[in-house]
């Protein structure tokens, strides 16, 4: 009985052990049997030069990792580790020999680069088939940046497949550029995928690499791998294919499937596509959800062809679109005429446009259109306002020629013109446009605020000053300046005081909405500032075709943010000793905006800004960049001559 | 009667399986058994701190029954009122008996005036492991064991075991010795000090600090193996320890024996932050001229060491010594041509 006793903790024990230990060692000695035996393809890869950093991101220096694809030398690797663009690369094998290495072509979906060296007989790995790949197999990330003789070792399993739309298959190994480039194999060592770092929010190079050693990785999957590496052996990048198109309504999980918008010369728009028509199949495939649009479009390469159904308003059945995905959308550049449209009161009843101004050496000008013609007809079509006509111009391009008939002394006249770039230039003299004007006592008789004034949105705190030239006409529309303070000063005296004059010559109503907190602007008060404008619109003539943002310093941010928010709204933005932070949208000709910088050349920001110019101009944003150097203390506002020629450039915001 | 003896003879055997599976490092040890076992042995270890990022926490291991401690080497124990408290919540102060700050090893001693006799972890016993093998890591990361609770366990595989002197300043540490680097994310705040051991029981390693990887700029998990480790324990707890920092004191400066020029190099101008180490003249009658290197050619290593650019080259030629083998590599129209040569006498 005594033994008895003594074994029931013992017998305990023993049954709380679960029979795992077999198992447990076996699967260990499978993982390591399964990276010895792949261990033969996966090189190892070091570069030479290079740029130091992309964008945020450190280059590493270490080696990096790649496998074996071909017998004859290809290797694939992932594209993040070229990101420094080195001037050369070299390939160890896992024998010890070294080879230079050429990098044949990169793909910019999958990110993979396929590598070329010079030498035969190489150990190609098995791969896993398609249909074996399974969630919960084990999974094994294997790369050799550590050590020749045995690769780093990684286990996981497979979380997930078809991920990042489509492309990749997920694991909970630590994946990392310890390993990108690197093989996933499965618990026999064959090839499930290569490893990259991949993001589905983000695009570009470095994606997807804040997620390293997360337990989130990603492989692309090996019988994809296999289809693309005859296309990258031609020597031909591969790229993401773009259709053109931008929905309506926000987010992945949106079920508005109606396009907001189709971007002028796509491959969309060439297919015959419009805004406004709601998607319904893409590839013969039923899409009800923004996310399912994104799975069949982002896994697409440019050359590569998708065939959209869409109903369409006024179309009895759906109809069916074949488009060809491209590699970049050109961003459109809308010519121009080069005139100032007369701004006519609201009951005038001539027909056509009359012209106020012609730029000098415009396409008006080289047309010899005058000031006081009238356009009637552009490209035989009539023209009915201002706004018509520079809807027609906009939508055609630089270069391209147009007829227009013009009555001059009431006789008509047909010209031809070919349209012009808008320059990135302001006109040295603008004659403002003459117009009956009305005396502060007749605006006070019929209850309309003029001159300086403070102000609040019913049912807002947050408040806002405005500025109304006393000779305010509301027969005519005026243009609204929206001044955005810098953080920390509203400025609004010296705004009020400075721009006064100009205002009144050149019809310009200054709206200014103050920040809650004068320290800062909150990216969410961009709502208010929508607000005030558009409560200044019910209470005033404005033409929309002239608003615009006027800030100084480091409340340029708040103003582009705005701007890129409201294409709709504003059509210009002036800054003064600020830069630009963020890249802007692509130009649209529906939405035109011109920009307008103005700078000490003494400024540090200057440096920072040069490069900006030049690649804003290259979006075809007209962009007026001035370089003044005056005495200005820092911080201190403009002086007249400048403050006058943003009026002129404020003044020719209607230009068509 | 009968009956029952059969009985008794079956229970006498599962006694003897049964002892013999509660003592690890057998070839039955279960990652359970080993967290059972590994758990008692793991201590919390609270101490100066608790200011900016410096958190006043880390782990310890037992490595004998009168509570001496091994854990890292830290700020947090640069204090007069340290205290351990052990898995089932006995708290003791605790005193730092001896430290090896290249080894970034410390040992304490709990304060008793009883015999303790706790569980520990035999440090002397031969373990060694390499890729694919799984561990279990643990350590009282983030502090979120308290009182009588044990320390967290992870779980995963060494990736490698690498040899850091090799990778020259390639992490943050003054230990440049081999590390295990794991695919657990062990290398947390608290977690310095803690262990790492096979599934079967055996202790491979102390879990190291949180450093980058500075070759790929990323956090790295590492522990510093246990046989790296196991001479300067048993030497502070004898009381016989010399610390290795004073001769091993590594050398900060790169010596700078020889230049490209003492060999007949002439590179390109050095005016990138990686300018590629292109040859741009080769002076008559020199080394590299009778050994055949030729202006454009790429230097790609310096014997096995990759040359990234032109600094890399000078650091690599200034190392050598006089009568070495300098082998170079270079790169030469997609091929690599491979030279060697003896390193001449230094000029002074």
């Amino acid at each position: 009985m005594l033994i008895f006793a003594l074994c029931l903790p013992c017998i305990h024990s023993a049954q709380a052990q679960p029979p795992t230990p077999d198992l447990e060692s076996l699967e260990e000695r499978a993982f390591k049997q399964a990276a010895a035996f792949v261990n033969p393809s996966i090189v190892r890869i070091e570069t030479v030069g290079g740029q130091e950093r992309v964008g945020k991101i450190l280059t590493g220096t270490g080696p990096t990792s790649g496998v074996i694809v071909s017998r004859d030398g290809l290797i694939i690797s992932s594209a993040f580790n070229f990101i420094g663009k080195p001037s050369s690369i070299l390939v160890t094998l896992p024998d010890r020999r070294r080879f230079p290495a050429q990098v044949v072509a990169t793909d910019h979906l999958k990110m993979l680069t396929l590598l070329k060296i010079e030498s035969q007989n190489l150990p190609v790995p098995l791969a896993v088939s398609e249909n074996e790949l399974q969630v919960g197999l084990w999974s094994i990330a294997l790369g050799r940046t550590f050590d020749l003789d045995q690769p780093s070792i990684s286990v996981g399993i497979v979380s997930a497949l078809e991920r990042i739309w489509g492309k990749a298959i997920q694991t909970d190994a630590k994946i990392s550029p310890i390993n990108y480039g690197g093989p996933l194999v499965d618990i026999n060592g064959r090839l499930m995928g290569i490893l990259v770092p991949l993001s589905p929010g983000a695009t570009g190079e470095t994606a997807g690499v804040e997620w390293y050693d997360s337990g989130i990785g990603f492989a692309i999957p090996m019988y994809d791998v296999l289809n693309i590496i005859p296309r990258l052996n031609t020597g031909k990048d591969l790229h993401p294919g773009l259709l053109g198109i931008t929905m309506t309504g926000k987010g992945d999980l949106s079920n508005n499937m109606k396009l907001d918008r189709v971007r002028y010369g796509s491959p969309a728009q060439a297919a015959g596509i419009k805004s406004g028509d709601t998607l319904t199949r893409l590839d013969g495939k039923p899409v009800n959800m923004h996310s399912e649009v994104k799975q069949v479009l982002m896994s697409k390469y440019a050359g590569e062809s998708v065939s959209l159904t869409v109903t369409r308003e006024g179309a009895q059945k759906p109809l069916t679109f074949k488009a060809t995905l491209v590699e970049k959308l050109v961003p459109f550049e809308s010519g121009s005429l080069g005139i100032l449209p007369l701004r006519e009161s609201k009951t005038q009843t001539e027909p056509g446009v009359g012209v106020r101004f012609v730029f000098s050496k415009s396409a008006a000008a080289e047309a010899g259109l005058k000031p006081k013609d009238r356009i009637l007809e552009f490209n035989q079509q009539k023209v009915t306002s201002a706004e018509a006509l520079a809807l027609m111009v906009n939508h055609l391009r630089p270069g391209e020629p147009a007829t227009l008939l013009i009555s001059r002394n009431q006789k008509p006249l047909t010209l031809n013109v070919k349209l012009q770039s808008t320059p990135n230039s302001v006109e040295s003299s603008l004659p403002s446009q003459a117009q009956p004007s009305r005396t502060a006592e007749e605006n006070k008789q019929e209850k309309i605020k003029i001159g300086h004034f403070k102000d609040q949105l019913p049912g807002n705190e947050q408040s806002f000053w405005a500025y109304v030239p006393e000779n305010y006409d509301p027969n005519y529309e005026y243009g609204l300046m929206v001044w955005i303070h810098p953080p920390g000063n509203t400025m609004e005296s010296t705004i009020s005081k400075e721009w006064k004059s100009i205002c009144e010559q050149r019809g310009i109503i200054i709206v200014g909405p103050a920040a809650q907190d004068v320290i800062r602007w909150n990216r969410d008060e961009a709502e208010f500032v929508k607000e005030v404008v558009e409560s200044m619109q019910t209470r005033y003539a404005i033409d929309t075709k002239r608003i615009f943002l006027v800030s100084h310093a480091n409340g340029a941010e708040f103003v582009f943010h705005l701007a890129f928010k409201y294409r709709d709204l504003f059509r210009g933005v002036a800054v003064s000793d600020a830069s630009l932070q963020d890249r802007p949208p692509e130009t649209d000709p529906d939405f035109p905006l011109s920009l307008y910088f103005v700078l000490n050349a003494n400024n540090p920001l200057n440096q920072l800004l040069q490069p900006k110019i030049e690649a804003i101009r290259k979006m075809n944003y007209p962009t007026v960049f001035q370089l003044l150097k005056d005495d200005r203390q820092p911080g201190q506002y403009l002086k007249q001559p400048n403050l006058k020629e943003m009026g002129r450039w404020a003044d020719s915001l209607d230009r068509i | 009667m009968i009956k029952q003896n059969t009985v008794k003879f079956v229970f006498v055997c599962l006694c003897l399986t049964g002892s013999l599976l509660a003592v690890p490092l057998t070839a039955q040890a279960s990652s359970q058994s080993t967290i059972k076992y590994a758990l008692p042995r793991l201590v919390k270890i609270f101490g100066a701190g608790g200011v900016k990022n410096l958190y006043g926490y880390s782990t310890g291991f037992l490595v004998s029954p009168e509570g001496h401690i091994a854990t890292i080497w830290s700020p947090v124990l640069d204090t007069d009122r340290l205290s351990v408290v052990l898995h089932d919540g006995r708290k003791f102060d605790a005193e730092v008996l001896g430290a090896e700050p290249h080894l970034d090893l410390a040992i304490i001693k709990l304060k008793s005036d009883r015999e303790l006799n706790l569980p520990y972890f035999d440090y002397h016993e031969k373990a060694i492991a390499g890729p694919g093998t799984r561990i279990l890591g643990f350590s009282n990361m983030f502090r979120v064991a308290t009182g009588d609770e044990p320390v967290s366990v992870l779980h995963g595989v060494i990736e490698a075991r690498t040899n850091l002197p090799r990778r020259r300043g390639a992490f943050e540490l003054s230990y440049t010795g081999d590390v295990y680097v794991v695919d657990a994310i062990t290398n947390n705040p608290g977690a310095a000090g803690g262990a790492i051991l096979t599934y079967d029981g055996k202790l491979l390693g102390m879990i190291g600090k949180q450093v980058r990887n500075a070759k790929t700029n990323t956090w790295v998990n590492y522990s510093l193996p246990i046989d790296v480790l196991r001479k300067s324990i048993e030497q502070i707890i004898s009381g016989k320890f010399e610390s290795s920092e004073d001769q091993d004191k590594p050398k900060r400066t790169a010596p700078e024996r020889y230049r490209p020029v003492d060999f007949g190099l002439v590179m390109v101008p050095d005016v990138l932050y990686r300018t590629p180490a292109y040859i741009d003249s080769v002076l008559p009658d020199s080394f590299v001229a009778k050994a055949g290197l030729q202006p454009d050619d790429l230097v790609v290593f310096v014997n096995d060491e990759l040359i990234k650019s032109c600094k890399t080259l000078k650091t690599e030629l200034g190392r050598l010594e006089s009568g070495d083998l300098l082998r170079l590599v270079v790169r030469r129209n997609n091929q690599l041509v491979s030279v060697e040569f003896q390193v001449p006498p230094e000029k002074k």
